[in-house]
Formats: structure tokens, C-alpha cells, sequence
């Protein structure tokens, strides 16, 4: 159930920021190489480096983010011991390390798209806005499908670095999703048996995921 | 990475919001690496004020020596030798399987190749358990073949990989070489891996990349403090050294700075390893 939270929250986010930050890597604008330097950094660090530091980030006494959110009024928060708001700032953390690997997909993606489609466009009159929804959206669409399965995959299974750093589950079981679950059942409880059923779940969960994706995909995705 | 080619005309607005977008988005996927810096280079007294002092005063290089001796050197070498095991084994592995499916002919090829993808379709942490069982009654636990071997052998998708790769070369070059004597062996060798360079910088910087950071498979099979790999020592730390956060960003500074310095000198290759290989599910 906290997977599900986790993976409904993570997902969006971790397939739409970095289609629009794809695009806008991809527009030809000056010092667009140094940005992307910037943006594929979360990329070589591991999930325990990163969760490592988040967990300070998220500290309640002297962390940044609670720097971050009084510019804007809002008091300090204990964001890794609230029930309500360790899940979103594992999201974060989580769409933090996952934007930039899908912003590669993207950039592949839209390097493919023919010059020809564009200028065709301009020529019937199209605005920025009318070339991204009639030319790019349906021409990465298959990415998106792509970066969309392998993005919920990642979140089922690889939320568990980031939790077992930062949070061990808790407060109260409030982020123990599933992958961390069966190690701790497995590797703690040392109940061989009961973990390796729950593996099995796992698996038909992602499995069933896929699988439904793939039934879903022809409503949207143009080859 | 291909040029972009810049759009003719575009408002000088449009160009503006774009800049801002960029530049908040850069901020947030930046701003955990400063605060990391920062406060490892912080003296002790400065790390918990709040609000967070971004500028170190004074900048106290000496916290990087002591983390250093925390982490051990042994524990740097544990993660090296894991990571060159498993790129040059699983190389190894998937390469000359790779070669197998994509030249030789066999009975039931196509079932086994079948079976092999199929398993890139089970994860992982589906079947750590009973991995983790075999290795336990070889008596392989807290060994360094125990924590290497099992992940030699699930290079599927590398399998995959060099066949693709291998099936494009035109067979003609081989029967050439086997003309002028060659052995498989030696097509493989001298013909069939320096023709699929691109492919195989990919794979070893992203197999590098995994292996450095994998964390999930060393903490169930390694005990002992000697075997530990950096991820393993870092998460451990991560939990103790509440009172000297200083120390422990500079640590995990520390681990980040191989596989950052590979990025620096070949970012391109990262990119193309993440396109062509989905960076491994």
C-alpha cells in the first residue's frame, strides 16, 4: 500500500518534468551543454550517497529544505518522522534521482524527430504550443510509453536504498514499502518462506503493471 | 550527442521563460551536491546552525583526511575490486554468450535465447532470496565470490546487447577470417569485439556505474567490517554519525568522486549507455 502511495507519486512527475525539460535542453539555446552537465549529475551518484545526504536535508532543526519552505512561510517540518510527510519526501528525493536518466530517453527521442515535421508545421502557421502537441507529443509518444514503464518498474523496486538510509520504514511502518518489506521479512525475521511468497507478489504486480500498460498503450501511443 | 538545431524564430519572451525554467530546475538538482560540499568542509561547531550557513568559515580541508580514515581504504579497494570483477567477468560472460547466439548454430538456440530474455522480465529483488540460499549452502556467505559470482550470472540483457551488436557485422567477414584460418575463438576475439567498440564502452561504463553503487545485494551476503564496499559503509555511517555530519559528507563526497570524474571525461558515454541499455531496468 505505501508502494502504491510512492509509486502514484513519483510517477507523474518523473515522466512529465523531464519531457519538458528535455525540450527545452533540445530548443538550441545558448549554454545548453553546461545545463545538462548540471541536470545528469543525480545520475552517477548511488541511491545510498544521495539518501545519505536528503536525510540532512529533511532535518527538522537545521535542514535546508525547512530553509527553503520558511521563505515562504510555511514553520519547520520533521518531514522524515510525520507519518503524513515522510512519503512525499521520499517522492521527491525519488523523482530527483530519476528526472535526469528519463531526460536522456527524451533527448534521444527528440534529436529522432525530422527537422522536415517542423518546418511543415511553421509553414501551416503553428506556434510554439500547436508544433509541441501536433509534432513532438505524437512523435515521442513511444518514449513516453518506454520511460513510463521503466519509471514505475524503478519505483516498485528500487525505492528501497533511499528507505532503508533514511527512514528504516518508519514512523510507524508509514513508508515501508514493499521491497524493503520482503528484505526485512527475509534478512531480519529470517522468514525465508513468507518473504519469498511476497517476492512472488512482487513480481506479478509488475508484471500485471506491465501488462496493463501495454493493453493501455494503443489508446495514445503512435507508432 | 547530435547538434540541436536552433528554431528560426522564437520570442525573446519565450527565450526568457525557457532560461528561468532551466535555471530553477538546475538549482534543485544541484543545490543537494553544494549542500553536501559545503558542509563537509565545515568545522564541527558551524555544521548545525540554522539558518544553514551555505560558506564554510573557515574552510576546514582536514575533514577529508579523517574521512578517508573512517571509510577505510580497504573499504575504496572492496568496491574497486567488486566493480572490475563484475565488468570484466560479466563482460566476459555476456560477450562470448552474445557470440554464441548471434553466430553459432545449435539445437533449441532460439528456445534458449527465449528462456535468457525471458529472465530479464523477473527482477532482482524477486529472486535475492533464493540466490541468497544457494549462496549460503556453497558456503560462499561474506566471501568475495559469493557477493561476485551470482551477478556474473545475470547478464541476460547484456547477452542481448552483443548479440544485437554481433548480428549487424557481415558474415562474410567471418568466413574470410575462418578462410584464412581463424577459429571461433579468434573471429570473436580479433574480429568480432573491435568492430563492436561503441557497444562495449556502453555496457562497461554503466555496468561500472551499477556495480560501484549496487547496495542491496552486498548487504545480505556480506558480514564482515574487511569485505564491506563503500554503499554498505556509507549507510552504515549514515545511521551513527548523527554528530559529526561534517565527517559524513565528506565520506560520501569521497565515494561520489570516481565515478564523477569518469562522468567528467566521458559524459557521451554515459548518455549513450543509458539509451542503449535503459541503464539496466
Amino acid at each position: 500500500m505505501n508502494s502504491l502511495t510512492f509509486v502514484v507519486g513519483a510517477v507523474p512527475a518523473s515522466v512529465l518534468l523531464p519531457l519538458l525539460l528535455a525540450v527545452m535542453l533540445n530548443a538550441g539555446l545558448r549554454g545548453t551543454a553546461f545545463f545538462r552537465s548540471l541536470y545528469f549529475l543525480p545520475i552517477v551518484t548511488s541511491g545510498v550517497a544521495a539518501a545519505t545526504v536528503f536525510k540532512w536535508i529533511y532535518a527538522k532543526q537545521f535542514g535546508p529544505l525547512n530553509q527553503l519552505v520558511g521563505l515562504v512561510g510555511i514553520p519547520r517540518q520533521d518531514w522524515l518522522f510525520d507519518e503524513r510527510l515522510v512519503i512525499p519526501a521520499l517522492v521527491l528525493m525519488a523523482v530527483w534521482h530519476r528526472v535526469p536518466l528519463n531526460i536522456i530517453f527524451y533527448l534521444a527521442a527528440l534529436q529522432s524527430v525530422p527537422r522536415s515535421l517542423y518546418e511543415a508545421a511553421e509553414i501551416d502557421g503553428a506556434g510554439s504550443w500547436a508544433k509541441f502537441r501536433y509534432v513532438t507529443w505524437p512523435m515521442v509518444t513511444p518514449t513516453t510509453f518506454f520511460v513510463l514503464i521503466i519509471t514505475v518498474i524503478a519505483m516498485l523496486l528500487g525505492a528501497f536504498d533511499i528507505v532503508n538510509v533514511m527512514t528504516q520504514g518508519g514512523p510507524l511502518e508509514a513508508s515501508n514499502v514493499f521491497v524493503f518489506n520482503i528484505w526485512r521479512t527475509a534478512f531480519i525475521y529470517f522468514q525465508y518462506g513468507y518473504a519469498s511468497a511476497m517476492a512472488y507478489i512482487l513480481f506479478l504486480v509488475v508484471l500485471g503493471f506491465t501488462a496493463l500498460q501495454w493493453v493501455l498503450q494503443r489508446h495514445w501511443v503512435h507508432y | 550527442m547530435a547538434v540541436a538545431v536552433a528554431a528560426p524564430r522564437r520570442s525573446r519572451r519565450g527565450e526568457a521563460l525557457m532560461y528561468l525554467v532551466l535555471a530553477v530546475g538546475a538549482f534543485f538538482m544541484v543545490m543537494p551536491f553544494v549542500y553536501m560540499l559545503s558542509t563537509s568542509l565545515k568545522p564541527p561547531t558551524q555544521v548545525y546552525m540554522y539558518p544553514p550557513q551555505w560558506i564554510p568559515r573557515p574552510f576546514v580541508w582536514a575533514n577529508y583526511p579523517e574521512a578517508l580514515a573512517r571509510l577505510t581504504p580497504r573499504a575504496f579497494l572492496n568496491s574497486a575490486f567488486f566493480t572490475l570483477a563484475v565488468v570484466l567477468g560479466q563482460g566476459a560472460v555476456t560477450t562470448m554468450g552474445g557470440y554464441g547466439f548471434a553466430r553459432l548454430r545449435f539445437p533449441g538456440k532460439h528456445l534458449v535465447f527465449l528462456a535468457y530474455l525471458g529472465t530479464m522480465m523477473i527482477p532482482f529483488q524477486v529472486t535475492m532470496i533464493p540466490t541468497f540460499v544457494v549462496v549460503a549452502r556453497l558456503g560462499w556467505q561474506d566471501t568475495y565470490q559469493g557477493l561476485i559470482l551470482p551477478i556474473l550470472a545475470g547478464g541476460a540483457f547484456g547477452t542481448f546487447l552483443f548479440r544485437q551488436a554481433f548480428v549487424t557485422i557481415p558474415e562474410e567477414l567471418a568466413d574470410a577470417a575462418t578462410v584464412d584460418g581463424a577459429n571461433h575463438l579468434g573471429i570473436f576475439w580479433r574480429l568480432y569485439l573491435p568492430l563492436s567498440k561503441p557497444a562495449l564502452t556502453a555496457y562497461g561504463v554503466i555496468t561500472s556505474l551499477a556495480a560501484w553503487n549496487m547496495y542491496l545485494w552486498p548487504l545480505i551476503v556480506i558480514q564482515s567490517k574487511e569485505l564491506r564496499p563503500l554503499t554498505l559503509v556509507i549507510a552504515q555511517f549514515s545511521g551513527q554519525m548523527n554528530a559529526e555530519l561534517h565527517l559524513l559528507m565528506a565520506a560520501v563526497a569521497l565515494c561520489l568522486t570516481p565515478m564523477f570524474v569518469l562522468y567528467v571525461f566521458g559524459q557521451r558515454f554515459f548518455v549513450e549507455g543509458i539509451t542503449m541499455t535503459g541503464l539496466k531496468g
